[in-house]
């Protein structure tokens, strides 16, 4: 351990004595933090706002710039010992090479603390003490304020109905008729029978799952949210946050709802709660109900009717249309997953980019790990996007591809933190649920498997790291190319 | 210290390089087929031209590169192994040390890579900046120091953990004739404790002055092998060094002499000899420092670190057990014969010398020995003569022909000067011959 500290303190004062380099970082980090901090404090808005803002923006900043930091100093670290053959030295003393990495993953994980540590502390005492204090609240602003950003809440999306079992029913069904009717057709040409199943699937896939998005006119839909563990159940509040859509829009853009609530189903057992709410659509609204109407098991019965007042039909979408939140925790705990989340993606990034620093020359490592960063980032964006306008090959190929690429923008914190949500993978419930429902033979739901995919990146690194070290073990330090 | 035999620190048998091209096309053979055998405590030199293979042996002995064909053992090992590298200290071409470091950090921490408690680092530390002559500028980074300041600094972390193997690549490189004759001396010094020195260089003079044996390699292959008396001493000419003398007294030794050897003709060369740059310069710079001139440079090294010694020895009593090594080697002491080439009386009970005062001992030796004015008489021997002045024969074959009227006291005196410089079988190693 004395020999890996040693290199690991070695590349901590490296950095620390690139005088340039801190007075660089000093300026960025923490000067745009306080004129950021600054300014908002002078504009006009709900405070909430300014905090949320200063939240994303800030981390979301601090993060990137620390990132690249780690990048270009991993990669930095063994090129240059390399090329300037202080290997030499160090190499052939009683050291072996795999404590060499391990002490300079050491340092760059000491060097992230240091900077990350300063940084978010800034952040943190500016957006809970500076920019609340920066005029008098009123006392609903402070609750505001309180409740939905400096707060830690879960959020429970409803069970949607598994319709895989109709779609096929309905699939086979018709897929039956299509063959008696059009037998020539289709005999010598099984290729065709199986697009139009696939065909016929998504469309009914789509309805089936519309169906239970979207309500019409006079009609009504429940909603059943599970699991459900608010803090305090006596005195304490659920949120019921939604954002409607509409088939046409109405004339103000506004709609009336009807809503119910309770532990059972409110039209068997009756709500325990009720209300009436007129709200402007495609628009994130958030209302609160007391903790008791969930059932000691965390059942939440949310019952919705679309007035036939209203005269279009309201759409849930999938993803954002309906959410049960809930407070679990305080922000300060929040804060520090969120700094844990944080630094486990610059160790990820000091880990790939020591690994390609052990085989590749500075610029060509820093464009790969660059390029597997950006990737990472937009991920998401970019599962989303095979799905258009991409033949089949290309769509495979990218989803191999992008396998192998790290899934930063599925475990990044920040936008969490700044709505006031857990910040929380859990990685080891979530996977004992994945297993349970993969042993039960269902479908492991989207948002499980999202909170699984740290773990993949983790093993993804681990293998990124047992290359770099096999290449850099049996590597020839001193090998010239003539 | 006598050299022990079949005790091989280094070996290799058929060693080759052959450096490839970017498609993996070989295009150059750097080594070619390199048998080595080092003994322990040997000084072994490898002498040759500009990409003749040398560093690249090195590098194939520290795990660096991995030979084409053949093999090598350090140690007893393969190269390259940690328990190795903790008894080897190496010097590589250009020290390649971190220069954001300053002397004090720079062996703190190569210390640390070998394990050493942090008051053997300290330790070590300090005695090595002060042999090395750096203790006045442990503060500034190696970034802004002299060539020859990071040569020097690259010394004494090859010798942090007090190597059992030390491996130098061109280790005078780069430095000033004080520090250059202060690494000789270390070497020498090292060889005499019985360390087992490696030594890569192409400036002959170094590798002539300190080497037992030398190796010349050319185009990656040996070209020749052996020791440096058996490569060097030129057995068909005879030198006699002695006080200035009379232009009578060197007529009589000519006289002698071309009756000794009549085919002489005029190979015969009688001349006052001068002083070595080298000398000169080493005596000047003594002088500034003892009138104490203010220098942002290297200082003038204290000699050698008392911890480099044999492993086995508890560090606090190194120095008195190593003295007592040094003081009752059989073949010679160090201190003796820097002490008899600068013509100082070495008594019978000449008291050990400690290290340190050993360069000063010198510097002062070589300003006395200037005022000898030896006048050197050299005689070139085509032809093979019975009696001829060899450093094998006996004095007292020597005695001319007594019908010659020749001064019988100019013989007896320079009888008396050869049997002096006989005394020191360790002539090779003396720097000033």
């Amino acid at each position: 351990m004395e020999k890996i500290w040693a290199i690991a303190r070695n590349l901590m004062v490296e950095v620390l004595r690139m005088r340039i380099l801190m007075s660089f970082i000093i300026l960025i980090t923490a000067a745009y933090t306080f004129i950021f901090a600054w300014w908002l404090r002078q504009s006009r808005g709900p405070v909430d706002e300014k905090v949320q803002t200063f939240l994303s923006y800030s981390l979301s900043f601090t993060l990137g710039f620390l990132a690249l930091l780690t990048i270009f100093i991993a990669i930095a670290t063994i090129t240059r010992d390399i090329q300037r053959k202080e290997i030499f030295t160090i190499t052939t003393k009683c050291i072996t090479r795999g404590r060499y990495l391990m002490g300079k993953l050491l340092g760059l994980a000491v060097l992230n603390l240091f900077f990350l540590g300063i940084t978010v502390a800034i952040i943190y005492c500016l957006a809970t003490i500076y920019l609340p204090r920066s005029e008098e609240l009123k006392p609903a602003e402070h609750e505001r304020l309180e409740g939905i950003v400096l707060t830690a809440r879960r959020g429970v999306k409803p069970q949607i109905k598994d319709v895989r079992a109709e779609v096929k029913e309905w699939v086979d069904a018709k897929v039956e008729s299509e063959l008696r009717d059009r037998r020539e057709v289709y005999r010598n040409n099984p290729d065709e029978v199986e697009k139009m199943r696939r065909v016929l699937t998504e469309e009914k896939t789509k309805e089936l799952i519309q169906k239970q998005t979207a309500v019409s006119p006079g009609s009504h839909i429940v909603w059943h949210f599970r699991d459900i563990q608010p803090r305090d159940r006596e005195n304490g509040l659920v949120f019921i946050r939604f954002k409607q859509d509409v088939d046409i829009n109405p004339r103000d853009d506004h709609m009336e709802n009807e809503w119910m609530f309770g532990p059972e189903d409110p039209l068997l057992r009756g709500g325990m709660g009720k209300g009436r709410t007129r709200d402007i659509i495609r628009t994130v609204h958030e209302f609160g109900i007391p903790a008791r109407v969930v059932s000691p098991q965390g059942d939440l019965y949310v019952y919705y009717r679309n007035p036939t007042v209203n005269r279009v039909t309201a759409i849930f979408p999938l993803d954002t249309g309906i959410e049960v939140t809930y407070t679990v925790g305080g922000f300060t705990g929040n804060f520090l997953r969120t700094i844990v989340l944080m630094y486990v993606r610059l160790l990820f990034l000091a880990v790939l980019g020591l690994a390609a620093g052990t085989w590749l020359s500075f610029p060509t490592a820093v464009l790969m790990i660059l390029v597997i960063y950006v990737l990472g980032l937009c991920s998401n964006f970019i599962y989303d996007a095979i799905h258009w306008e991409t033949g089949e090959v290309l769509q495979s190929t990218i989803r191999i591809i992008m396998v192998f690429i790290p899934n930063f923008s599925a475990w990044d914190p920040v936008p969490l933190i700044e709505k006031g949500r857990l910040v929380s993978l859990d990685l080891g419930p979530n996977l004992l649920r994945a297993l349970d429902y993969w042993t039960a033979g269902e479908k492991i739901p989207a948002d499980i498997l999202q909170k699984l995919i740290l773990l993949k990146d983790m093993v993804l690194c681990g293998l990124a790291a047992l290359i770099g070290y096999l290449i850099f073990r049996s590597r020839e330090l001193a090998r010239v190319i003539v | 210290m006598a050299k022990k035999q079949n005790n091989p620190i280094i070996q290799s048998a058929g060693l080759t390089k052959i450096f490839l091209d970017f498609w993996g096309h070989q295009r150059v053979v750097a080594v070619d087929n390199l048998d080595l055998e080092i003994q322990q405590g040997e000084v072994y030199g490898l002498l040759g031209p500009n990409g003749s293979g040398k560093s690249t042996t090195i590098k194939m002995l520290l795990g660096l590169l991995y030979p084409t064909r053949g093999w090598c053992r350090v140690l007893g090992r393969p190269p390259g192994n940690v328990k190795v590298n903790a008894r080897i200290g190496y010097l590589p071409e250009e020290s390649y040390l971190y220069p954001f470091l300053n002397a004090r950090e720079t062996l703190d921490f190569y210390g640390r890579l070998f394990g050493l408690s942090r008051p053997q680092r300290r330790q070590r530390t300090e005695s090595l900046l002060d042999m090395v002559g750096l203790a006045s500028v442990t503060r500034r980074s190696i970034g802004e120091y002299s060539k020859g300041m990071i040569r020097r600094i690259g010394l004494a972390q090859a010798l942090i953990n007090d190597p059992e193997l030390l491996i130098l690549d061109e280790p005078t490189a780069g430095l000033d004739p004080i520090g250059t004759r202060q690494i000789k001396d270390l070497i020498l010094e090292l060889g005499r404790r019985g360390k087992t020195v490696l030594l890569c260089s192409h400036l002959l003079a170094d590798v002539e002055d300190v080497c037992d044996r030398i190796c010349i390699l050319y185009g990656g292959k040996i070209q020749s092998q052996g020791t440096v008396q058996e490569m060097l001493t030129c057995h068909q000419r005879t030198q006699i060094i002695s006080p200035t003398l009379s232009p009578e007294a060197i007529a009589k030794i000519e006289y002698i002499i071309r009756a000794e050897a009549p085919m002489a003709g005029d190979q015969i060369e009688v001349s006052t000899p001068r002083e070595r740059l080298e000398e000169v310069f080493l005596r000047i710079v003594s002088e500034a420092q003892t009138a104490e001139v203010e220098t942002s440079g290297a200082m003038m090294g204290s000699g050698v670190s008392d911890f480099l010694g044999a492993s086995t020895v508890q560090e606090d009593d190194s120095r008195a057990v190593i003295e007592q090594l040094v003081s009752t080697d059989e073949d010679y002491s160090g201190e003796i014969e820097m002490q008899e080439k600068a013509g100082i009386e070495a008594g019978p009970d000449l008291e050990p010398v400690a290290p340190d005062s050993v360069r000063q001992e010198v510097l002062e030796g070589l300003v006395d020995s200037s005022a000898i004015e030896p006048v050197i008489v050299e005689t070139d021997s085509s032809e093979p003569v019975e009696k001829s002045l060899t450093t094998s024969s006996e004095p007292e074959e020597l005695s001319g022909p007594e019908d010659e009227s020749v001064d019988q006291s100019v013989i007896d005196n320079l009888l008396q000067n050869r049997k002096s410089s006989e005394s020191s079988p360790a002539e090779k190693k003396d720097p000033d011959n």
